[in-house]
């Protein structure tokens, strides 16, 4: 069942079973692990660039809201071109896309903090990475 | 196959001092008969490994050990770890790299209760960080320096000496054996403080033997 929940951070993001669609955490003793991921259709260095500020955002938000950052880290990976081949029996078809997809992954390992906030942080962060990419 | 423990606390960088020290051991290692000669177990606490994809693409033979971590959670998955990679690797060396919140010395009593081998534990303190993090979490960070025969202090270019007097007292006070190298990873860390690292770890080795 996807709901969403309300807390003093209004988030509008879509949450199944209490998570995040591709964002989880876990608590692992005092320490909250948050990890999420998403492909961002867009400039590799644009997406680098923002992902910079995102982070530097990100991090000074967790402090603001008194939790210690343990780290954050992100990762920036791009498969392209991508190429399908196909047949239907006769002739095999070739193609090529070359549109480029990033595959973004963030992880906050962070304490003093509460897991759905620090979720809703981080696909806010995707969300707003993407809509700068579309700029 | 020769173990080393790679502890510190999570953004201390122990992926940079990794990086480095795994390379100077394939370096020494040429004649060495296995094709691989060092292989890394890598144990990320978050479901999404990116320590693990860096170290891939610097061409490493990386084991991975995720959402969990391996002095508590993982000990069964890490032993299995170690067994596989012995049988179907057979490396000159093995780096296990800890989470950031795990306890260097619980994984080297695992490895060596299980399995009978020993381990030199290698732990990086965050210079930078050290007193922030000592008054937030005293009991993590001083558990990690327990059982470390070597601390290298890095980002020791972000603070100035009577900071860096401060913070070797500081882990003194917790560790009165302990080596304590300073370092910065960012840069080239000199291969004498390798050398070092090397060193003990062999000496651990022979006398095991």
């Amino acid at each position: 069942m996807i709901t969403k929940h309300n807390h003093a951070e209004s988030c509008n993001h879509h949450h199944h079973s209490g998570h995040h669609h591709g964002i989880e955490s876990h608590l692992h003793d005092d320490v909250l692990v948050c990890s999420g991921k998403r492909d961002i259709i867009g400039d590799l260095e644009t997406i680098k660039l923002n992902l910079v500020g995102e982070v530097k955002i990100l991090a000074n938000w967790i402090q603001e809201t008194g939790g210690i950052i343990g780290h954050v880290k992100a990762l920036v990976e791009r498969d392209f071109p991508v190429t399908m081949i196909s047949t239907t029996g006769d002739d095999v078809t070739i193609k090529e896309m070359t549109g480029s997809t990033v595959k973004v992954s963030v992880v906050a390992i962070v304490f003093n903090m509460n897991a759905q906030r620090l979720e809703c942080r981080i696909a806010s962060l995707f969300d707003a990475l993407q809509k700068q990419t579309d700029l | 196959m020769k173990i080393l423990i790679l502890g510190g606390f999570l953004g201390s960088g122990k992926t940079s001092v990794l990086l480095q020290l795994a390379e100077y051991l394939v370096s020494l290692e040429k004649e060495y008969h296995s094709g691989i000669k060092v292989a890394i177990v890598e144990n990320e606490i978050g479901a999404i490994g990116i320590d693990d994809k860096v170290l891939k693409k610097a061409g490493f033979s990386v084991n991975n050990l995720f959402s969990g971590c391996a002095c508590c959670s993982l000990t069964g998955e890490l032993v299995a770890s170690i067994k596989n990679i012995q049988i179907e690797l057979d490396p000159k060396w093995l780096i296990i790299e800890a989470t950031g919140v795990a306890y260097p010395g619980s994984i080297r009593k695992v490895i060596l209760d299980e399995l009978g081998l020993d381990a030199t534990i290698l732990t990086i303190a965050d210079a930078k960080r050290w007193q922030r993090l000592v008054s937030a979490m005293e009991l993590l960070v001083s558990g990690q320096l327990e059982d470390t025969s070597i601390v290298l202090l890095n980002k020791v270019d972000l603070i100035n000496s009577a900071e860096f007097k401060q913070v070797e007292q500081s882990i003194l006070n917790y560790n009165q054996t302990a080596e304590i190298i300073p370092i910065s990873a960012k840069a080239v860390i000199p291969e004498a403080i390798l050398k070092k690292i090397v060193n003990q770890a062999e000496v651990l080795f022979d006398n095991k033997a």
